[in-house]
């Protein structure tokens, strides 16, 4: 190894070794849990107990297709959101400084504060049912709160994580030369054309990395949830606080549920960033 | 060698110092643990509602004796773990632990606390120490009485309209189905709805003594019936307070809801003086909270001083107005009750502690995630 | 339809939008905190019945607030340094050395944007259970630096990209000593990196919840903690809107600060993913 290289690796320990060892210990605690070790009361042996007892428990399987549901929307929502407006921002004009940190406004916002300035708007004698029933179009007003679709959660989501969309693919968008669309307008290509056959294709890696990212968010969604979410089901986070918090052998259940979180996290997310790829090569070619 | 020497009676010192604590006080006069109580200076409360509102009523306390009362803002559940998480650690954080009556049954009193308080206290023989069917054997004191019932809107539902019985409810979520909401979590008093339902359809159980077997759970069966035949006549809030905050504004006839929080949010002008109370005839549980001292607790006398205090008559009487909770010294009287004596015998002990957690648990895996 | 023309339309589409997804919302959590506590604000009132500012006092005064907020203001800056300071070798690493394995060693720095935030906080808190560090402001130092590292790995990483051999090469040709090296090659290029990524994870640190929430529970009074307790379980809606108001300020104060200082620069670099 030459001095170079061992000087880089030197170098990487106190930032890359200390995430390494942080989120391994991490990941191995939540594995040995769930299985049995780290008890802080009662023995700790090696059982599949735990595994068993979570994988028979309907809500789990409800929880999980729900998590599924809601990052898989929010994600795809944000991005379709992102893209005309990314697209729009391209090149700067008049007002456009103003526009972009307009949009980028909801970054700053609590996420619990967001859910309850949404339920605040969409509640019984909220804002929003007082125009609806002044403008005659219901007589009495409608129950919106805690929507057992999760549509609530996913406005929310979609409103915080699509400024964030946004900050990605502009940069993309904008690192691609007019040159190059310049061309494909010369040739005589429209604008979906251009947009399915080069902009898409050039942008592939940001439009995966908000995919990937918006979809581990909001499949570990909490505080979304326990504001607006639905009643009737839970979302993975909010399955994995109650069970430690309620159960006698919370912690490891609750490690069940942390390790299947983690996998349908990266699984989703990657499954998500490789359809998208595959699709967009395919629009590409036809 | 001297060092090492020194250093082992040093240290000796000390832990016996941290294990005298708590039998000190035993031996000390009342006097005695006031001036003791003054020398710690701090106490810290680990109660989980109000928090914000007691830092205003222990000001009188901190005034009287010159002892600072810190209140920190943990949830129920986390008070506890936190609790039963540092018990063997020698000094802790907790001076002062509030609980339920029923949690009582989660550990052992005389392990883990300080007491008995029945000997420690001054005014011992005018408090209780048994709670919602727990005996603490002396080792906690009741400070708070609390009723769950039903907070309605007259003028959505005028009183002679009020459900009393089963039927009477049947009838009321057929007829005006969606004006009546209760919660499964975040507060009791949407599971002492559904358990008083329960009891009510499912009337041949003892729920005092009867234990979550697999034969009693399969005996609840026609509740889950009852409640799944009912699914969108009634509605599952997502908290107590979110249930009052929707009666307030006009969304429910009637929500299930506790004495206490009712007369508290009138009196903090969070929801309408016209919103009333009631504890219907198929009766609804009432029950209390208790407070404790950990056995590692960092300020004892200080602790104890405080109980004092707070199991006082003046102060249960100030709860009383202030809060609307029942008082727990027998030598206050409760003037300020939303509801008189006569409705006052609607109130039912809750079922046994495990019996009633496996209620809980059964209601949100056959309704709630049906 | 001449562009500047479809601008204009589009401007003010995304301007209407914006007053009902934020200027209205805000107004209306403005008018709740505003509820006199004396005249409730019930059905069917339409409108408060009583303006007063009595919320915002009680909430200042009786609650945790102030403690929270500053528990939240003394973390973040600590969480700030921290992450920058060990992140500073990597980024050099990543930005000026080539070495084999570069592309998988940046890849595995994003691993704590991978792992769902809670999971991280639960098992984090576990560990720290049994490692015996009660102490909830070093648990949540701890927790959140290692959470941040790379969001400073990227930006700073960048930074050091732009430095250019030339001047290095030309102030060391000149007879400059290390430091003279650092002050007019490095440090100019360094400092708008250095600024944004200080700002950014102030920011993150204050808007962090899972382990802000699980670590600090229960004593441990952060603004995440409060805003779980009014808005979650304490729900009451006057007080919520005090809260949520109180605790935006801040923020838009430190974004207007962060904008000032990454003006020049693209910000798909800044967020450390792209």
């Amino acid at each position: 190894m030459n001095k170079q290289t061992l000087l880089a690796y030197c170098l990487l320990l106190p930032g890359l070794g200390l995430i390494i060892v942080f989120i391994f210990v991490i990941i191995s605690m939540a594995l040995a849990q769930s299985v049995g070790y780290f008890n802080f009361s009662g023995s700790s042996t090696f059982t599949w107990q735990f595994w068993q007892q979570i994988l028979a428990d309907h809500q789990l399987s409800r929880a999980f297709f729900y998590s599924l549901k809601i990052a898989t929307i929010s994600a795809i929502l944000s991005v379709s959101f992102a893209y005309p407006l990314a697209l729009w921002l391209r090149d700067p004009f008049r007002g456009s400084q103003f526009v972009s940190s307009l949009l980028k406004a909801p970054l700053l916002v609590h996420g619990l504060v967001a859910a309850f300035l949404y339920v605040n708007f969409i509640s019984f004698n909220g804002f929003l049912n007082q125009i609806f029933v002044h403008l005659g179009l219901v007589s009495r007003p409608i129950r919106m709160q805690n929507d057992s679709y999760g549509i609530g959660v996913i406005i929310l989501q979609v409103w915080k994580q699509m400024p964030f969309a946004l900050l990605l693919l502009t940069g993309a968008v904008q690192s691609i030369g007019h040159d190059i669309t310049d061309a494909a307008k010369d040739l005589g290509a429209g604008a979906w054309t251009r947009f399915v056959k080069i902009i898409l294709p050039l942008t592939l890696k940001a439009l995966q990395a908000a995919l990937i990212i918006i979809f581990i968010g909001a499949a570990g969604d909490y505080s979304f949830q326990i504001v607006a979410g639905p009643i009737d089901v839970s979302s993975l986070a909010q399955l994995m606080l109650r069970i430690q918090a309620n159960d006698a052998n919370g912690w490891n259940l609750s490690a069940t549920v942390a390790i299947l979180l983690m996998l349908t996290a990266l699984i989703g997310s990657a499954l998500l960033a490789l359809i998208t790829q595959q699709v967009i090569k395919w629009g590409a070619k036809r | 060698m001297k060092s090492l020497l020194l250093s082992l009676t040093v240290a000796t010192l000390t832990f016996a110092t941290t294990a005298q604590a708590s039998d000190d006080l035993s031996n000390m006069t009342w006097p005695q643990v006031v001036a003791q109580a003054k020398k710690e200076g701090t106490v810290v409360w680990y109660n989980w509602f109000y928090q914000d509102r007691f830092r205003g009523e222990v000001k009188s306390f901190e005034n009287h004796y010159g002892i600072k009362v810190i209140i920190p803002d943990g949830s129920h559940d986390a008070n506890m773990n936190k609790f039963l998480a540092q018990s063997s650690r020698p000094t802790g954080d907790i001076d002062v632990l509030s609980l339920g009556g029923s949690d009582l049954a989660k550990f052992k009193p005389e392990k883990m606390l300080i007491g008995p308080l029945s000997n420690l206290l001054p005014q011992n023989n005018t408090l209780k120490y048994k709670m919602e069917g727990v005996d603490s054997k002396g080792y906690a004191v009741a400070y708070w009485g609390n009723q769950t019932g039903i907070a309605y809107n007259p003028s959505l539902i005028s009183q002679k309209d009020l459900p009393q019985t089963l039927s009477d409810f049947s009838a009321y979520f057929a007829k005006h189905p969606g004006m009546f909401g209760f919660n499964y979590e975040k507060g009791g008093s949407g599971p002492a709805f559904f358990q008083s339902i329960v009891r009510n359809v499912v009337p041949d159980i003892d729920y005092q003594t009867a234990q979550p077997t697999a034969n009693t759970m399969a005996k609840l069966t026609p509740a889950w019936k009852w409640f799944n035949q009912r699914r969108g006549q009634y509605i599952i809030t997502a908290s107590n307070s979110d249930s009052m905050t929707r009666l307030n504004g006009g969304e429910f006839a009637m929500v299930a809801s506790w004495e206490d929080l009712t007369a508290s949010l009138q009196k903090e002008g969070d929801i309408s003086k016209a919103i009333k109370f009631y504890i219907p005839k198929m009766t609804m549980p009432g029950g209390g909270n208790v407070v404790m001292i950990p056995k590692n607790a960092p300020h004892p006398a200080a602790a104890l001083l405080f109980i004092h205090w707070l199991t006082s008559a003046k102060t249960q009487v100030t709860f009383n107005k202030d809060f609307g909770s029942v008082p727990q010294n027998t030598e206050s009287n409760s003037h300020y009750a939303l509801v008189n004596k006569a409705e006052r015998k609607n109130s039912s002990l809750w079922p046994d502690k495990p019996l009633s957690d496996a209620i809980n648990k059964a209601f949100i895996n056959h309704v709630i995630f049906h | 339809m001449n562009k500047p023309c479809t601008n204009r339309l589009i401007t003010l589409l995304v301007i209407g939008f914006c007053c009902i997804s934020l200027v209205l919302p805000f107004s209306l959590a403005m008018l709740w905190s505003l509820v006199d506590p004396g005249h409730p604000w019930s059905y069917p009132h339409i409108l408060p019945p009583v303006l007063s500012l009595q919320r915002w006092v009680d909430i200042w005064t009786t609650t945790s607030l102030p403690q929270a907020l500053l528990h939240s203001y003394l973390l973040a800056p600590c969480v700030a340094l921290c992450s920058v300071l060990l992140a500073l070798p990597t980024a050099y690493a990543f930005g000026r050395l080539e070495f084999p394995g570069k592309q998988a060693a940046q890849l595995i720095s994003l691993l704590p944007l991978i792992v769902p935030s809670f999971v991280v906080a639960l098992f984090f808190s576990s560990l720290l259970n049994v490692l015996g560090i009660y102490s909830r402001f070093l648990g949540i130092l701890i927790g959140q630096t290692v959470l941040f590292i790379p969001y400073a790995i990227r930006i700073l990483s960048v930074s050091f990209s732009l430095i250019r051999q030339e001047i290095i090469d030309a102030t060391r040709d000149l007879g400059g000593g290390p430091i003279t090296v650092f002050k007019t090659a490095y440090l100019p290029v360094l400092k708008p990196g250095l600024l944004a990524s200080i700002i950014m994870i102030f920011i993150l640190s204050i808007e962090e919840f899972a382990i802000a929430f699980v670590v600090g529970s229960p004593d441990f009074v952060t603004v995440p903690t409060i805003l779980y307790s009014y808005l979650g379980y304490n729900f009451i809606r006057s007080n919520a809107a005090v809260v949520s108001l109180i605790l935006v300020v801040p923020n838009i104060f430190l974004m207007l600060l962060m904008e000032r200082f990454l003006k020049a620069r693209n910000t798909a670099v800044i967020t450390g993913k792209g």
